[in-house]
């Protein structure tokens, strides 16, 4: 698969279960606003907004090694590693 | 009360989407002042709600800018290996410098650079009519890693071919973008574009798309921080994120119909704004005066 459309799919899926999910806890919001789901809702939806660029980036890399793109494969660990310190140091 | 909150943050939210969509900037450097000085959050939840919308806004300019193939995810992923090096590094040494001098630095930086895509905006569109962009000869690195691509510009409705040079410099040119954001808690996007337009000699709208999916990854590490810690409101935030993601969606449809010297001095204008921004928090920071918008 191409790495524009790999990663394409993997951003728009997320984006569309987030909006999904938040728009159900505005509903929900709207409906009963002292539902405790509301904020599980929330939660879920911004999370999977969180998570969806790390999964991408993951893919990419399975894409660069499937490919034999040595250099690129290699760049793409770095950055998944720098962004795991990076979020470490910053929540030291 | 909430739901009237949350419904006016949303509606809010559109124009900055829109205005992210087209400059290729996160919009947490507008988003902040928004949140504080008119709707009354505190500085510690608004930058919170901020993080969180920022990669909502990253997101939905990536997905829409990759689906258009503008979008250079392998010069995205070059990019980022020093700017999150910087950004790393600038988060540690702001501990130990003072702030006010390296707003002043930023502020002369992005009024230079702002002032100075006002002006050049025209020589864009002749770059793109030209296609000056495909005769610009290529480095090795951008070689060896296939960093070259092209793109279909839908105000000029031609595909436009263009070459990567001064990969080295603009990779330099990155650690300082993140080592501005490290120790400023600004987005890079702001200083991604230019140095990818600018230094690497890369079309402006394959530099907006590109810097869209560069901050989506970056900032998604610090907002997943921020909501484990527990500091984000989520339901403004959500409120935040479905505004602006309708804002970037209209956005991202626009950027590409708008011709090349529209998006430059727009940028420009953002540019400035920003450095105006920072010159201001300097100055508070030194006296203690308050400047519109700090």
């Amino acid at each position: 698969m191409r790495l524009e459309n790999m990663a394409y799919r993997g951003f728009t899926l997320g984006l569309i279960v987030s909006l999904f999910i938040l728009t159900a806890g505005f509903i929900l919001a709207y409906v009963d606003p002292s539902s405790s789901l509301t904020a599980m809702l929330f939660y879920a939806g911004i999370m999977v907004l969180i998570v969806t660029p790390a999964t991408v980036i993951a893919s990419l890399l399975l894409i660069f090694v499937k490919n034999g793109e040595k250099y690129m494969a290699l760049i793409t660990f770095i950055v998944i590693v720098v962004i795991i310190i990076s979020g470490l140091l910053k929540k030291g | 009360m909430q739901i009237a909150l949350s419904f006016a943050l949303a509606i809010v939210m559109i124009p900055v989407g829109f205005l992210a969509a087209l400059v290729g900037i996160g919009g947490g450097t507008i988003i902040v002042p928004l949140l504080t000085l008119f709707f009354g959050l505190p500085i510690k939840e608004a930058v919170a709600i901020s993080i969180v919308t920022v990669v909502a806004a990253g997101i939905t300019g990536a997905s829409r800018y990759l689906k258009q193939k503008i979008t250079n995810i392998r010069l995205g992923l070059f990019l980022e290996l020093s700017t999150t090096l910087g950004a790393m590094l600038g988060a540690v040494l702001a501990l130990s410098l003072p702030s006010f001098i390296l707003f002043f630095l930023l502020a002369v930086v992005l009024l230079y650079i702002g002032l100075n895509q006002l002006l050049r905006g025209k020589k864009e569109r002749e770059m793109i009519m030209h296609q000056a962009y495909e005769e610009i000869s290529e480095d090795i690195i951008a070689r060896k890693l296939n960093l070259s691509g092209k793109y279909w510009d839908a105000a000029e409705n031609s595909e436009i071919k263009y070459k990567v040079t001064n990969t080295l410099q603009g990779l330099l040119a990155s650690i300082i973008a993140g080592l501005a954001s490290g120790m400023l808690g600004i987005g890079g996007g702001v200083l991604k574009v230019p140095i990818m337009n600018d230094v690497m000699k890369i079309p402006v709208k394959v530099a907006v798309a590109t810097s869209k999916f560069m901050m989506c990854l970056t900032a998604s590490a610090a907002a997943l921080v921020y909501i484990n810690e527990g500091r984000v409101n989520l339901h403004l935030a959500s409120a935040t994120i479905l505004g602006i993601m309708l804002g970037e969606f209209i956005g991202t449809r626009v950027m590409n119909r708008v011709h090349a010297d529209k998006i430059k001095m727009l940028l420009g204008l953002v540019l400035t704004y920003l450095g105006y921004l920072m010159l201001a928090r300097g100055v508070y920071q030194v006296s203690g005066l308050k400047l519109p918008g700090v």
